[in-house]
């Protein structure tokens, strides 16, 4: 039976993985960051389910890892949100820039 | 059948914080920041005491097992090494619950009970992080430990510091352990398990390929973040500064102590093999020296003490990473050893600086005129702990620095402990620049601090430790020995 080869998956996790990367780097609003957090998780959760396709589907390593990670990045996200919308109430922006408070 | 005595530490943390969540529901504001502060207390200090049985060696005779106890078909185990780390780890929560309890009388929280359980939470996932053996247990211990942090990082709601620490913190360490997954996930591309130990034996048997090396960096740089090696250090002097001062220390001793056991199982098992080892050693002698340079020229200009210590910090790890690139019982004896002398030195000087701005409401190191006249206790903690940090001969700093700049020179690193020695030097400058206005200059205000008898103990603990093992390095020198015997 053909299927997709998992190169295939590899090169779709590196895209996702840099399009996560340039929006954490250049992007200013505190929750467009997490944003382009989220996309890296997911690049990372592509890869895992590629290997696991690609070594031995049956011990589950690579599912069950791919698990993990969204239970945590929920958390992540919850956390998240929960600080940035404390910043906003406190300064009125969730812009990265505009909260400098603290300097040396 | 599951061995619970494998996470028999994690286990008290974690029963303490749910207990002060159900018991904090039955108590009046009032009365509940003692009661529930006892909680925290006495689950920790059980842990602790756990320890000593878990070594097999246990003073009073209650031993459960030999020193090495397994659990999950071996995704935790328990060793001597990570009963070293916990202990390091466990004390250090206990002094930042002594911290929390008189931070929290100046500055008010609602929330006593959250931030203990989420402080012991972190503490869980901290001494978890040090008996990983597998890839995704760390990955889950390092996360159950960040998040937490993040928590407890902005917990003063109110404060602006404290949510922008909090937000820098939760950005970049999201950021960095999204870096360490992708790193993780090529890992177990190229060697289809998540086990450490088979890791290291798969690798073994390829040669170097690009894929490898990638996977690496990505590594290094996810972990480097977590222990703020430069250049991933910029998150924290803003954190050590806006975060409330129990969260920093805890961050500055539990956070890098369990991410050094991290980076020990995960690089001198897992990635110590003939074709990467040249290529993670070589990042890591990098970031070292970096971390040693930035963050001592940082930290002389400052005029806050909290964010003094963050500079600090970052070439605390420096210093610990040279002894972390000695691959050998050498090293790793020395990096023990200094995380226990940092951990005394690095918690007096923030109990001292939670007690004076508790009276002076500030953490401008101008504010410290004369300490020595207001409390000669804080005087002497302040001279004793940051000479120590600076590794002034008599006390601990030195003999930590000599063995692990030792254990450097013994593996070919001399031009690394050279950096580190002469930086040692200019640390001097600013850790002396506190200690003379401590010590020197007349008070502004001279009226008298006061410190409540326990606090009292722990600063002379803090004081007489950090001289004793600065004469006599034996005890700990063997209890290090004997932890870095378990895995070589």
């Amino acid at each position: 039976m053909n299927s997709i080869p998992v190169l295939h998956f590899l090169y779709l996790s590196i895209i996702l993985f840099s399009i996560g990367l340039f929006g954490v780097l250049i992007r200013k609003n505190a929750i467009s960051v997490l944003m382009g957090v989220e996309l890296m998780l997911n690049a990372v959760n592509i890869n895992y389910l590629a290997f696991a396709k690609y070594w031995n589907w049956n011990t589950l390593t690579g599912p069950v890892f791919v698990v993990f990670v969204i239970t945590i990045a929920a958390a992540e996200a919850a956390v998240a949100l929960a600080i940035i919308i404390s910043i906003y109430r406190q300064m009125k922006s969730t812009n990265v820039d505009e909260v400098h408070y603290l300097r040396g | 059948m599951i061995n619970y005595s494998a996470f028999l530490p994690e286990l008290f943390l974690v029963m303490a914080a749910i207990l002060i969540l159900v018991v904090e529901l039955f108590l009046t504001p009032t009365s509940r920041r003692t009661i529930l502060s006892w909680i925290a207390f006495l689950g920790t200090l059980a842990a602790l005491l756990s320890l000593s049985c878990l070594s097999g060696s246990c003073p009073a005779g209650c031993n459960l097992g030999n020193g090495t106890e397994v659990a999950f078909n071996g995704f935790l185990k328990t060793d001597g090494l990570s009963l070293f780390f916990k202990m390091v780890i466990l004390l250090a929560t206990l002094l930042t619950l002594l911290m929390t309890f008189r931070y929290f009388k100046t500055h008010n929280t609602p929330y006593p009970a959250e931030f203990l359980a989420i402080l012991l939470f972190s503490a869980s996932g901290a001494t978890a992080l040090t008996s990983a053996q597998e890839i995704i247990t760390l990955y889950i211990a390092l996360e159950t430990l960040t998040i937490s942090s993040y928590l407890l990082a902005s917990f003063m709601k109110k404060d602006k510091g404290s949510n922008e620490a909090g937000m820098k913190y939760l950005l970049l360490g999201a950021f960095s352990s999204a870096l360490l997954l992708f790193g993780f996930s090529y890992l177990y591309g190229l060697t289809g398990t998540t086990v450490i130990a088979e890791i290291a034996k798969s690798l073994a048997m390829q040669a170097s390929s690009p894929l490898a090396v990638f996977a690496l960096i990505l590594i290094v740089g996810g972990l480097a973040f977590k222990i703020s090696l430069a250049p991933f250090h910029m998150w924290t002097p803003d954190v050590y500064e806006g975060a409330p001062t129990p969260v920093t220390a805890f961050l500055s001793v539990a956070s890098k102590t369990a991410g050094f056991a991290a980076f020990i199982r995960l690089f001198w098992v897992g990635l110590n093999v003939p074709a990467l080892q040249p290529v993670w050693v070589g990042l890591f002698g990098v970031l070292a020296a970096l971390s040693i340079i930035l963050g001592n020229l940082e930290a002389i200009p400052q005029k806050n003490i909290k964010r003094l210590m963050g500079y600090s910090s970052i070439a605390q790890a420096g210093y610990i990473s040279t002894g972390f690139l000695a691959i050998g019982p050498m090293g790793l004896t020395a990096v023990l050893f200094y995380l226990f002398v940092y951990l005394f030195a690095n918690m007096g000087v923030f109990l001292a600086i939670v007690i004076v701005s508790n009276k002076t409401g500030s953490e401008q190191i101008e504010d410290y005129a004369g300490m020595w006249k207001r409390s000669p206790l804080i005087g002497m903690v302040l001279l004793v702990c940051l000479l120590s940090l600076a590794g002034v001969p008599p006390f601990a700093g030195f003999s930590g620095k000599w063995y692990l700049f030792g254990a450097a020179i013994s593996k070919g690193y001399v031009w690394l402990a050279l950096v580190g020695m002469s930086f040692s030097v200019v640390s001097l400058y600013y850790y002396l620049q506190v200690v003379r206005q401590a010590l020197i200059v007349d008070p502004k205000d001279s009226s008298p601090i006061s410190i409540s008898p326990l606090e009292k103990l722990v600063l002379v603990a803090c004081v007489v430790i950090t001289v004793t093992l600065g004469f006599w390095p034996k005890p700990v020198m063997d209890l290090a020995q004997a932890a870095a015997s378990s895995l070589f």
